[in-house]
């Protein structure tokens, strides 16, 4: 059993994924507090529900032939943008990061990565009982 | 790995505000420094800037510390006229250290020395709650 094919566990890893990409540009973030003219950066945000809906409503095709099309449905490209954050603050010397802001989203993106790692764990757990094994922890 | 690249970026700004830290350390040490010979000049303030450089092997943009420069602000002058470093006329020049500035500026270093601090933290639990899950 592949459990990349599930869609539930598909839509967990992709999320995963990008709260480390987010965790990495917040900490870009903070590091740069005291550069002079460092703009804050934010990734794109996740839409967690609409990555599961299009994961389980509809089939991508597969392709055997390299005469067959592409699917219609695209394949949504794993390094969501960077993009600048609405400034709150900005220093005199051009620089747009504010800690506090920064701290409340990484401890965001760590309550998020929890999340989804007991998500994930839980599932397991499921399927470890439908399988007679143990209690679903 | 993402994690890694995390902790590389938090560790490099926690190198530069050392860095900070030690010319503050200095300028705070030399406050009093004067120089031996009359007229000459006593001892200069530091200045630390950073700057932003993205390193190709991560991808991520890493802070360094771009230059220490002097300030260029003008000497305290005390007139004692018995001090070795006295002019002609028993004018003293004094180092252009402030020891409030130099305070709040280590404030500063340090608050931000905590904050990458806390983002190393952050990045370690989660990367061992990932771990954790084979653990089930």
């Amino acid at each position: 059993m592949d459990l990349a094919n599930l869609p539930l566990f598909s839509a967990i890893t992709r999320k995963m994924g990008w709260l480390t990409n987010r965790q990495r540009v917040l900490a870009e973030n903070v590091a740069n507090v005291d550069t002079p003219q460092y703009k804050a950066m934010d990734l794109r945000p996740l839409d967690f529900r609409g990555e599961l809906a299009q994961l389980q409503g509809r089939l991508q095709p597969v392709t055997t032939d390299p005469n067959h099309l592409a699917g219609t449905i695209p394949v949504a490209d794993d390094a969501a943008g960077e993009q600048a954050e609405q400034p709150v603050e900005r220093d005199i010397n051009g620089n747009t990061v504010s800690i506090e802001d920064e701290m409340m989203k990484v401890s965001d993106t760590m309550a998020d990565y929890q999340l989804m790692t007991s998500l994930y764990k839980k599932q397991i757990g499921m399927f470890k009982q439908a399988l007679g094994r143990g209690s679903g922890s | 790995m993402e994690f890694d690249d995390t902790l590389k970026i938090s560790a490099a700004a926690m190198t530069a505000q050392t860095t900070r830290l030690r010319v503050i350390a200095e300028n705070l040490a030399n406050a009093g420094s004067t120089a031996n010979t009359p007229g000459a000049d006593p001892y200069r303030r530091k200045l630390v800037t950073f700057r932003n450089m993205l390193d190709h092997e991560t991808g991520g943009k890493l802070v360094k510390v771009d230059r220490v420069v002097p300030d260029a602000s003008d000497f305290e002058i005390k007139f004692i006229p018995g001090h070795p470093a006295a002019d002609a006329n028993g004018y003293v020049r004094f180092p252009n250290v402030n020891p409030m500035i130099e305070m709040a500026d280590l404030k500063d270093a340090n608050r931000s020395y905590q904050a990458n601090v806390d983002v190393i933290d952050v990045a370690k639990s989660m990367l061992s709650r990932a771990i954790g899950l084979l653990q089930n």
